[in-house]
């Protein structure tokens, strides 16, 4: 069956159907990264929106419930070039996993033809759907891109990730499994809370440091926590990744631009500035921190891109405050020490 | 013999020693000073006058213990910082803070390890530590730094 991307600047991809036969709508993410399907369909960053991945074949694995990266799949729409069908008797195929979900599928479509006629495009939104008519295109025009996003994935109540360590906060943007394991493997106590969480109840479980996760959220709706963090890192150690780095860095004033692309998770390579060792990082970040000589007065530059005009991580002068932009869980060589020397740093 | 710290560690070892000196001494430009114990502290003192050279773009003077006694420099007003590689009992260190104050009264003086193995038997503390490393006292700690022993590693024998 024939179903078709379409998109609010009115062009059309086609593909064929597998999934759901649901309509999906949403903004568009791409997912750069190979051999990462489950990822890519649960990670909480992704919320709300059509992912694309270029993985040139997909649906050989089956889905591995222990990758999801949370207990909702909330994803409207998954973009593939090539999808195998593979029946099996163990494990769940993607297939089937995409119709439990309800969550239509394109395969079959030309994604390097997509890629490169969204290249340097801002936040763009489109829908899957089985016919294309005007009508189509008007519901997409009308459809108004949710700017609460954070409001969504962040937890609704304060839970407890035991451990025998140091107690933190976790400030949940959209806390995702494999950094939930990080945390449990280095021992913390971690306290989870909502995002919109006050100083208050930050400071009545007495942690040593707060960690700020990544998420689909953007600054602009974020901005009385950049407030809270800014009286906040007065007293406390933080460490910020991805969308958590942008608002230690906002906190902070420095310099902060808005990629002009739309949201990819890709990898990436990152120079260490001290050992000047490179290597392959996951980033989904869009908030980028330009090099600057300014940059310097108020934080130490940690990760470089390979060009050295992007900063990907630093750590602000006379506090153990780091921020970083990628995953902090994964580097080709297991775990960033960043992660450790933020705990040997915890008051 | 065991390894216990690699090349790029000992390499994040000297930036984070260098960074937490800029960060304690806030008039660090003009008046700090390293001075390097023995062999090897003196190259650890060239890495970290190097590492705040590309940190803060700020040059700072690397002296050696017998340069002290030899030209006596001026080091009223100064901040002197003496690195070493290894302190343990700190009779060594005890010695050198003696062989600087004989030629005059600095600012202060703070001590840079890139190793305290423990049993002091002095008063002493370093300021900046680069990796505590508890051991017994029939362990002992080689540092291997790339000028002498063509490798930059830390053993525990």
């Amino acid at each position: 069956m024939k179903k078709y991307l379409i998109l609010n600047d009115g062009s059309t991809f086609e593909g064929e159907s597998f999934g759901s036969n649901n309509i999906g709508t949403g903004r568009l993410v791409f997912n750069l990264v190979n051999n990462n399907v489950t990822e890519a369909l649960s990670n909480p960053s992704n919320f709300g929106s059509i992912v694309i991945s270029s993985d040139p074949l997909v649906g050989i694995r089956e889905i591995e419930t222990k990758d999801l990266q949370s207990l909702e799949v909330n994803i409207k729409g998954f973009v593939v070039s090539n999808f195998l069908a593979i029946n099996r008797s163990e494990g769940i195929s993607l297939d089937r996993f995409l119709k439990e979900k309800n969550i239509p599928g394109i395969y079959h479509l030309d994604v390097h033809q997509l890629i490169k006629h969204l290249k340097n495009k801002a936040e763009m939104v489109g829908t899957i759907i089985d016919y294309v008519d005007q009508h189509a295109f008007d519901q997409l025009r009308a459809f108004v891109n949710p700017n609460n996003l954070t409001d969504f994935v962040s937890t609704k109540w304060p839970y407890l990730i035991p451990g025998d360590k140091k107690t933190v906060v976790v400030l949940d943007l959209g806390l995702k499994t494999r950094l939930h394991r990080s945390l449990t493997e280095v021992g913390l106590n971690c306290v989870v809370l909502p995002y919109d969480s006050s100083i208050k109840t930050i400071d009545s479980y007495h942690p040593s440091g707060i960690v700020i996760t990544n998420g689909p959220g953007s600054l602009k709706e974020l901005n009385s926590l950049v407030i809270k963090i800014s009286e906040l890192a007065q007293k406390y150690s933080i460490l910020g990744i991805g969308l958590g780095q942008a608002i230690i860095a906002e906190a902070f004033n420095l310099d902060l631009s808005l990629k002009n692309q739309i949201s990819r998770y890709e990898n990436q390579f990152v120079v260490e500035r001290s050992t000047g060792e490179v290597s392959t990082v996951r980033d989904s970040t869009n908030y980028m921190i330009p090099y600057s000589n300014n940059f310097k007065k108020t934080a130490f530059i940690l990760f470089t891109d390979l060009k050295g005009r992007e900063i990907k991580a630093f750590r602000i002068r006379k506090h153990n405050i780091i921020g970083i932009s990628f995953d902090i869980e994964y580097d080709g060589n297991g775990r960033n020490y960043l992660l450790d020397e933020f705990i040997d740093n915890l008051n | 013999m065991k390894k216990i710290i690699n090349a790029i560690s000992l390499k994040r070892s000297i930036t984070r020693i260098a960074v937490e000196i800029v960060e304690e001494n806030n008039n660090y430009k003009d008046h700090l000073i390293f001075i390097g114990i023995e062999e090897a502290g003196n190259i650890i003192a060239n890495r970290l006058a190097q590492a705040i050279n590309d940190l803060e773009d700020v040059i700072i003077p690397v002296l050696t213990l017998t340069d002290v006694s030899k030209t006596s420099p001026k080091i009223k007003d100064k901040i002197i910082v003496l690195v070493t590689k290894v302190i343990s009992k700190g009779w060594l260190v005890e010695s050198s803070i003696n062989q600087v104050l004989a030629i005059g009264r600095p600012q202060a003086i703070q001590l840079a390890v890139l190793i305290d193995r423990g049993h002091r038997e002095l008063p002493i503390g370093a300021n900046y530590i680069g990796k505590n490393v508890p051991t017994s006292k029939s362990e002992f700690v080689e540092v291997h730094l790339s000028e002498l022993d063509h490798e930059d590693s830390v053993y525990l024998r």
